[in-house]
């Protein structure tokens, strides 16, 4: 489906936007044998820096400047479609505010601070981008997305439509096929995550709708349509690929980082031993 | 060195050794003790999946409270009669609600009932199992307990029990005072694998696709089973939950597991291994038996010859698809299939903070404590017009039980009235002028 250069919004910056094959070559995709649907079964992972900063953003030393370069943000292009997030001003300006409380600098938990700075679930669909590979699980009638950072992953719904019981911090998924796209309808989002290090946000109200098209046998572009009437003037989009992880018995790792941010909440609560 | 320290612990014991020795060098079987149990082969055999493995795939619950060992009492008995397990067997709904204000169950309650502190659980527990007439889960040994600790396994977990007081289960105080004196599952790291049942939420959704076997425990564990032989990471990468490889044997599956980190953190809720027990060294090997279309028998062989003086083996029953009732708590009775929900263990984890906290606390009150006259302990005996008197109306009132503010606007204080006069108060430590009028 390609879209004309008229419907793409020239935006001060660059633009890094995937352009969709007019069709997928059949023959390039695995396909699952009992149902012919592509085959996302597998380890995938994106490249991009979208967790930094789903928009334009340059490279710069680390807010915590002992870490050097361990610590440096890098550069990278926006995966917005159009530059911008099209925020409402008053959301912006909280936008700009979770920018300056991102990373508190101090001992102890803050729970204004960056979700994935505190090991908080990531939600969708920062769980995408995020510096860490995740796996498609996919069976008849059923599939799960596992990510390896801390204990996220998603049930995928994919017979019917069930409405979110309740709100969660990944979600509720409802699935559906549309021609070779899985398209993934996410409701019932808690609106305490943050889509990257750089504070854009949404609220409870926060309704994304992913596609995930296989072009061939190790790629896939990933859309995520962007919804929340309380944040934004308009619907917006992202897209990148994802690539297969194709290394010899390449999978998953432990990533439990609630032990890691232990130290960090509760260094200056800990008593002297008993004895 | 580890030869010497068992001589000098006894001849009885270096004959043990010796002989299991060498029955490991005759018979071949893994190091650390030998035993004949075998793991009956599956009597079901289950549809199959569109690629040919055995479709095992659903939501398996294993709630029970068949203990893990069989009773002092019970020795030598390994099930119970139909007649025995009906007469044990509760009558209520699956779930009963807390007591609330809104509750008369609240206005009947005694003082006892409401000083319990752990009310709590009582409403998510479901209060039906999966069918099971034993009388414990341990198969083997037949006398259904765990073998013995060896004698370093034991020195290295009264070490850890000595530095993590709170974390013993008989503990007379608990504690916190550090992040690790609660278990790793409190800590929201990771459940023990294998986990044997959790009291609620203790469900796994058992995946499969081509090659792998995925396994999402309702609670902080996600097991990712890969089934093509490929070798075992090594080292500790298998970290708090170990390194799993699987592969079929006719319609079992069978699991294998090494590689976890020996950070000890463990006796969680769940845990087969108490608090303490290095399980750097263990070698599990489950073997998923289905016994029936929503039933499969999951048996568990732990290997250890550093902890343990021999293999030992449980089995718990699994039900697929388990359908519970609960009371809506407003008078209804539900049903629901099983559906796992997120468990956003460490976004909530209020407690760790709090109970840490909560002891720097009590070690500033304990260190700056009024004399009994000066403390709420001194309200015993009075009667509700005096509380009145000196603090006003309470905030809530729950049967017996007044509720009022204090001053750090952390600890709330009850008063516990028997016959028109208080009986009991919490705490009983603190000054009469901490305690907020409510005016």
């Amino acid at each position: 489906m390609r879209m004309p250069l008229s419907a793409l919004v020239v935006a001060v910056g660059l633009v890094a936007a995937i352009q969709l094959p007019v069709q997928t070559q059949d023959g390039r995709i695995p396909r699952t044998s009992w149902d012919k649907k592509p085959n996302l079964n597998g380890i995938w992972q994106t490249l991009s820096t979208a967790n930094w900063d789903l928009e334009d953003h340059e490279g710069g030393p680390s807010p915590v400047v002992v870490t050097g370069v361990w610590g440096a943000r890098l550069p990278g292009m926006s995966v917005v479609e159009g530059g911008k997030i099209p925020y409402k001003p008053e959301a912006l300006a909280r936008r700009d505010q979770n920018r300056k409380n991102a990373l508190p600098g101090k001992p102890g938990r803050d729970l204004n601070a960056d979700p994935e700075l505190n090991c908080f679930l990531p939600g969708v669909p920062r769980s995408t981008y995020l510096p860490h590979p995740f796996q498609i699980f996919q069976s008849p009638n059923r599939m799960w997305i596992v990510y390896q950072f801390s204990y996220a992953r998603r049930e995928i719904f994919m017979n019917g439509k069930k409405e979110a019981p309740i709100e969660s911090w990944m979600g509720w998924s409802n699935a559906r096929w549309d021609g070779d796209t899985l398209v993934i309808d996410v409701t019932g989002l808690n609106g305490q995550t943050w889509f990257d290090r750089a504070g854009n946000f949404a609220t409870e109200a926060l309704h994304v709708v992913e596609r995930y098209t296989m072009i061939d046998n190790d790629h896939i572009v990933y859309e995520a349509t962007i919804e929340d009437p309380s944040v934004f003037t308009r619907p917006w989009k992202i897209s990148m690929p994802l690539y297969r992880r194709i290394e010899k018995n390449v999978q998953l790792l432990q990533f439990r980082c609630a032990e890691y941010v232990e130290q960090f909440f509760y260094g200056e609560l800990v008593s002297p031993p008993r004895n | 060195m580890r030869h010497r320290f068992l001589i000098a612990a006894g001849s009885l014991v270096v004959v043990g050794v010796m002989m299991w020795l060498a029955d490991a060098a005759v018979a071949g079987q893994a190091p650390g003790g030998t035993t004949t149990f075998k793991v009956p082969a599956s009597t079901y055999a289950p549809p199959r999946t569109p690629w040919g493995d055995p479709d095992l795939q659903g939501v398996w619950d294993n709630h029970t409270t068949v203990p893990m060992q069989r009773p002092a009492n019970l020795s030598g008995k390994k099930t119970f009669t139909d007649a025995e397990l009906a007469a044990r067997a509760r009558t209520s709904g699956d779930n009963d609600p807390l007591c609330n204000k809104n509750d008369e169950r609240c206005a009947k309650a005694t003082v006892a009932e409401l000083d319990r502190l752990d009310a709590y659980n009582g409403f998510w527990t479901p209060q039906t199992f999966v069918s099971d007439n034993r009388t414990a889960l341990i198969e083997d040994p037949p006398d259904g307990r765990i073998p013995p600790l060896t004698p370093e396994a034991l020195a290295i977990q009264q070490a850890y029990l000595r530095a993590h007081p709170a974390t013993e289960p008989s503990a007379a105080v608990i504690e916190i005072r550090h992040w690790e004196d609660y278990d790793l599952a409190e800590r929201c790291i990771a459940a023990q694998v294998p986990t044997t049942t959790m009291g609620y939420n203790s469900a796994q959704y058992l995946m499969q696709s081509p090659g792998w076997v995925m396994l999402a425990h309702e609670r902080l564990n996600t097991r990712i089973i890969p089934l093509d032989g490929r070798p075992h990471l090594g080292g500790t990468m298998g970290g708090w939950i170990g390194d799993s490889r699987g592969h079929w044997e006719g319609n079992t599956l069978v699991v294998e597991t090494t590689g976890y980190t020996n950070k000890q953190s463990g006796g969680s809720v769940g845990a087969f291994a108490d608090a303490g027990i290095p399980f750097g060294n263990f070698h599990v090997v489950e073997h998923f038996v289905p016994v029936g279309p929503n039933r499969i028998h999951y048996y568990v062989t732990i290997s250890d010859p550093q902890t343990w003086t021999r293999p030992w083996t449980f089995m718990q029953p699994w039900e697929k698809d388990r359908v519970l009732s609960y009371n809506d708590n407003v008078g209804a009775t539900k049903a629901e299939p099983y559906q796992m929900y997120e468990y956003a263990c460490h976004e909530g984890n209020n407690a760790m903070g709090n109970s840490l906290r909560g002891t720097v606390q009590a070690r500033q009150r304990a260190a700056s404590r009024p004399a009994d006259a000066e403390s709420t302990k001194s309200l015993i005996g009075k009667t509700e017009a005096d509380i009145r008197a000196m603090y006003g109306n309470p905030v809530t009132i729950a049967g017996p039980r007044w509720q009022y503010s204090t001053a750090n606007g952390i600890l709330q204080f009850f008063a516990f009235f028997e016959n028109g006069k208080v009986v009991l108060v919490r705490p009983d430590d603190i000054r009469l002028t901490e305690v907020v009028p409510n005016r």
